[in-house]
Parts: structure tokens; sequence; C-alpha cells
């Protein structure tokens, strides 16, 4: 295990073997996005994709209050101030605002390896979509998770897209439009997040889950990832009838893996 | 001898699979008696709807793994028998899961139309070293469930009891333990008694709306 620190340190990285755990580190500000962390953010997702060495990452943030709370709304005003708008909304139409947002709020389709976020605390606007871009959350009992732009004035706008593949539509847009943050428990019953977990043990048990992703091979998570991204949006016959290359039961992997599966077959 | 057998009841076909001791692992013998199951039901025009069941209190662990151990040729391959899943049948078919319901079984139930799931029943792809392609389930889980949940079974191994099941869209109903084959024959007849016919559930045009823009989704239904 090795620790590193990403230039800023606005985000801590360090290796568990083939996982790599990002951590969003402005407690102070809840961690939210600014001071350069989408910019770290996305180095470590791109550099995460390129490793081959590396197969699954964790989101997490410092502290104990907050995953992230969303854009730095304060730094935000003050380069609206600099920029002589009048309003950090002037500021998020702002075509310099668009390109640092972090390449994994949903729109990971190029990315074949799991992300999992580790919600340890309030999860909120930009940092509920950064959670809801990874394919699996773990979230903590005393977090919760919202879109409350709304509340602000503010109206959600980067990937509450992905929103509505997790919850029904009804329930999505009860979430953008009233702007009410989820307490954990109900999050996990509306299918939102995958695990419910007590405090301070989110990156301990997404760590678990990435470990047991790690038992599979590339060819298996990627084919699978592949396919359930290109279906989604697609109708049902159509996106069964798609074909794919690299099937997992061509891989090497598999002969080997039958071979180990005989040992405690059938399944309990 | 047969790892499968049917009878109707009524309207109803009942299929059960009878591999007590292999827990209903889907031979490659199993997979096409299951064909002929649907081709029997699809044959007949007194048939309306089936109710898929496995005996021994389990639905079916999926593949036949020692099968594709020591087998050549067509039993070595992990791919589903052509036709093995129900979408493509005009009539609706109700999974009655009792147990472990895993793997290429679990691939199978989520292919049937409705599913009535005993206390007990679990779901999922719990064997994390069987490398085969869930192709159906990545298609279908996201649709019924949710992105997540579906990644989440599809990558950590996870499965999911019968309340978990339920709450996330996976499961129609619960029943008591040893109940799931009588409540499906009894929820089918009802059905069946409703509809009056096979082609009243209009079952490949409802498939058909899933996935499709809502304006499209619309001018299809003025139609229908």
């Amino acid at each position: 295990m090795t620790t590193e620190t990403a230039p800023a340190e606005v985000l801590l990285l360090r290796r568990e073997g083939p996982v790599l755990i990002a951590t969003m580190n402005r407690p102070e500000r809840m961690n939210a996005l600014g001071g350069g962390l989408p910019e770290a953010l996305n180095e470590a997702w791109f550099d995460f994709k390129d490793d081959p060495s590396l197969r699954v990452m964790i989101v997490t943030g410092a502290g104990d209050r907050a995953f992230c709370a969303g854009a730095d709304l304060r730094q935000n005003d003050e380069r609206a101030r600099a920029l002589g708008a009048e309003s950090a909304q002037a500021l998020l139409d702002a075509d310099a605002y668009r390109g640092i947002r972090p390449s994994f709020n949903g729109n990971n389709f190029g990315l074949w390896k799991p992300v999992i976020a580790a919600i340890n605390g309030w999860c909120l606007a930009g940092g509920c979509e950064l959670a809801m871009g990874c394919d699996l959350r773990v979230i903590e009992e005393q977090a919760q998770i919202g879109l409350p732009e709304v509340k602000r004035g503010m109206g959600a706008k980067q990937t509450t897209h992905k929103l509505y593949f997790l919850t029904p539509l009804s329930l999505g847009l009860e979430i953008v439009w009233t702007g009410d943050t989820l307490i954990a428990q109900t999050a996990y019953q509306l299918g939102l997040v995958n695990e419910v977990v007590p405090k301070g043990k989110s990156v301990e048990r997404a760590l678990e889950l990435a470990q047991q992703v790690c038992r599979y091979p590339n060819t298996y998570l990627q084919y699978h990832k592949l396919r359930v991204f290109q279906s989604i949006g697609l109708p049902v016959d159509y996106a069964l009838a798609l074909q794919q290359r690299d099937l997992p039961h061509q891989s090497s992997e598999f002969r080997e893996g039958l071979q180990a599966s005989l040992g405690h077959w059938p399944p309990k | 001898m047969p790892s499968l057998a049917t009878r109707h009841e009524g309207h109803v076909l009942v299929i059960e699979m009878q591999r007590p001791l292999l827990k209903n692992a889907l031979s490659r013998a199993l997979q096409h008696e299951l064909v002929s199951a649907w081709q029997e039901l699809e044959g007949n025009d007194d048939l309306w709807i089936a109710v898929l069941h496995g005996v021994g209190g389990v639905f079916s662990v999926g593949h036949d793994v020692p099968e594709l151990a020591r087998g050549e040729g067509d039993e070595a391959d992990p791919e589903p028998v052509t036709g093995l899943f129900p979408l493509e049948l005009s009539r609706p078919v109700i999974a009655a899961v009792e147990g472990p319901c895993y793997g290429l079984g679990f691939e199978l139930a989520l292919a049937c139309d409705l599913r009535i799931a005993a206390e007990g029943a679990r779901f999922g792809f719990p064997d994390q070293h069987l490398f085969t392609s869930h192709k159906v389930a990545s298609v279908l889980l996201p649709h019924m469930a949710s992105l997540g949940i579906g990644l989440d079974l599809l990558f950590t191994g996870k499965t999911l009891d019968a309340r978990r099941a339920e709450e996330v869209r996976l499961v129609n109903k619960i029943v008591p333990e040893g109940q799931a084959l009588a409540e499906g024959v009894a929820a089918a007849r009802d059905m069946a008694q409703r509809f009056g016919s096979a082609e009243a559930f209009q079952k490949q045009a409802i498939w058909g709306f899933p996935g499709l823009p809502l304006s499209t989704a619309l001018n299809l239904a003025r139609r229908m």
C-alpha cells in the first residue's frame, strides 16, 4: 500500500492493490467542488481509466460531515463577481465552468471499470450527481442525499438524467422539484443506493465490495458494464438483440473458474 | 428421464422443472425441454398462460456446472439454448419461485412476465467463479429495478432476499413458503378467466413499450 497525494492535496489518492480510493479533501468546505477539486477528480478518473493495474475506484469525502456538498457556491460567487456576473447562476451558465465538471458525473460510458461511491455524509446537488454517476453507492446511516438546488433558485442541471435510471420517473421528479433531501434508509428503499452501513463504515464496506468485484476477470466486468450502458434507454427487444464481442466465457479464465465453481456446487 | 413435466389446469399450462437433487440446474437437456414446453404453450389454442416452477423448494440454481465442466461440444457451451427465454411468446408466463433462483435460473425468472416469490426465495448471481454472460439480466434489470441495483447484482455476486427483491420491484408478490406454485396457478387461472383468450393479454405490444420515446409509445398505443 502506498500513499500519495494529488498536487493540490484537495484530492487524496490511496491504492489498495487494484483499488484506487479517492478522498475529496476540502472538509472545511464540505468537500465542495471548487478549489481545484473538480480538476483533480478528472485527472484521477483518467489515470484510473488508463492504468491497467487499477480495476475499481472508490470515491469518498474527508471528515465526518460531508461526502460532497456540490459546487462551491462561495467560490463561484467570488469568481462571478470577478467576471462581472451578478450571481453564481450566471457562472454556472458560463462556458468557462463547464469544462471542469468531474468526468464521472454520469458520463462514464467510455469506462468499463466499476466506480463505487462511499457516501460518508451530506451528499448534495453536484455531490449527489457525482454519487449517481458512480456505478454503486454505499451510504452511511446518518448521511442524507438530495438535489436541493431548487431551494436556492437554481435548477439541478448536470447529470440528473442518471436519476431517472435509478428511480421511477415520478420519484425522480419529486426529488428534483421539491429539493427535499432523503435520509439514507429512504434512499435505500427507493433503490437509489445499494447499501446502508453504520457511521464511519462506508469506505470499509466499499472496499469489501471492490474486492468482490475484483474476483471477476476484466472480460466479465467489461462485457456487463457495456451491455448495461448500451441497452438502457433502448426498446427491450432491440437491446436484447444487440450482439457483443468478447463474451466472458471465451476468456482464458473461464475453464479455470469452472473448476473452482465445481468445488462448491451446487450453491446453497 | 425427462427433467420437466407439464400439465394443463384449465387454460393454464403448469411447467415444473424436476431435477430436485441437482437443484433444478439448467442442463442442456432441461433447456431443450423448456423450449418444447413454450412450443406446447404457443401451439395450443386452449392454453393462454403458463406458470413456471421448480420442485424441491428450489426454482433453479442456474447452469449445470458439472455438465459444463465435463461436457463436450454443445454441452460445454454456456450460452443458453435458443428460445429458452419466454420473452418472444405471445402468452404471459408467471414464475413461481421458491428458494434459490440463481444465475441462468434468475435470468429465466426475469424473462417471465410476473414473479411470485415465497418467503425464503433468493435472487442473484452468487457463483463468482462462473464467468458467463448475463445477456438478458443486463438488459432487464435496469428496466425492472434500476441501473444501480442491476450493476450491483452483476458486479458483486450479491443475492437479494424476497423482501428486498420486492422492494426494488423484481418481485410482484410475496407469499408464505411453499405457496408459490399454488398462488401462481391461482393468479394465472384468474387472469385467464378475466382475459378470455391468449391474444387479449397483448403481451408483445406491452413489451414493446419500455425504452420507447413517449411520443412513439403514445402513437403505438392509439393503434392498439
